[in-house]
């Protein structure tokens, strides 16, 4: 609008993305009574009674899930100019990055093999 | 803060004191989150602090009008980065922090040395290099319709076409980064 009018949009959607939680929030807290009991206070467990402790022993395959995601998203941001100015060039681009993707599918395959993206 | 300013010309630029001000504010933001990064007891709190500290760089890149840059630092070091360092921070139990920070030994004394004439050679060497001579050498051999074509897809035809060979040895350098953090941390 004022500033970096380039960026228009996204001032328009970082303000209507702002406003409405807040909204939502401000007309609850007018709007709903408050009751305080002991089922009220409990944790939340999808409806069912809360099972076992609230705090887990972090794992580590959550932390695996990280380093695999750290090398797959630089990867994907080498993939943003190359679609950016792939209208422009030709064949041999797309050639290009074919081999790059697919270096990294090796890599990836090594570690669906290694058992880094099991979950249970 | 003029000659940093006109770095990257562009059509569009911020009118002047709006830029300094942004400036100084981020670069405040900057300043403090490096300090809770350090001072902060909590480690989860000093993990966050240094999202903020890389959101802070994100923006200066913005000012700077390099854009791409600004959305790679921000998917890339704050989205994954800062993540892993936080994983990697609750691993650790409370009970391991340690509380005493009045003890000043020598080697805290030979650091601060150290990074005080780093800091102090680094502003010297900014403020004398004659940025703008640097500029205008790079920018003669660029493509003629430089302004119609934007920032990343200029990137990408430099990546595809001068810089082909760099870019299928990142894709080995990352399948080499991720088989060794996967080999090194399944033990």
């Amino acid at each position: 609008m004022f500033l970096l009018y380039e960026y228009d949009l996204f001032w328009a959607f970082l303000i209507i993305s702002s406003a409405i939680p807040i909204l939502a929030f401000l007309i609850s807290g007018v709007l709903a009574p408050i009751r305080k009991g002991p089922e009220k206070l409990s944790s939340y467990e999808s409806g069912i009674e809360p099972i076992g402790d609230a705090w887990l022993q972090f794992r580590i395959r959550y932390y695996m899930f990280a380093l695999v995601f750290v090398v797959f998203d630089v990867e994907t941001v080498f993939l943003y100019p190359w679609a950016m100015s792939f209208d422009v060039l030709g064949v041999p681009v797309f050639i290009e990055a074919f081999i790059f993707v697919f270096i990294l599918i090796v890599g990836s395959v090594y570690a669906w093999r290694k058992g880094a993206l099991e979950w249970s | 803060m003029k000659s940093i300013s006109i770095c990257l010309s562009h059509i569009m630029d911020l009118p002047g004191p709006i830029h300094d001000f942004l400036l100084v504010f981020l670069g405040l933001g900057l300043i403090l989150g490096g300090l809770g990064v350090v001072l902060l007891t909590n480690p989860i709190f000093s993990a966050f602090s240094l999202g903020l500290v890389l959101s802070c760089i994100s923006l200066f890149y913005i000012l700077s009008n390099s854009h791409f840059v600004a959305a790679a630092q921000l998917l890339i070091y704050v989205g994954a980065i800062n993540v892993l360092i936080l994983f990697a921070v609750m691993f650790m139990n409370s009970s391991e922090y340690y509380t005493d920070f009045n003890l000043w030994t020598v080697g805290d004394g030979v650091t601060s040395l150290v990074c005080t004439s780093i800091l102090v050679s680094l502003i010297t060497t900014i403020l004398d290099t004659s940025w703008y001579g640097i500029i205008w050498a790079t920018k003669s051999n660029q493509i003629i319709e430089q302004d119609l074509i934007s920032n990343s897809q200029q990137i990408g035809i430099h990546l595809s076409t001068d810089f082909f060979l760099p870019f299928e040895l990142i894709s080995i350098i990352l399948l080499v980064a991720l088989i060794g953090a996967i080999a090194v941390a399944r033990q």
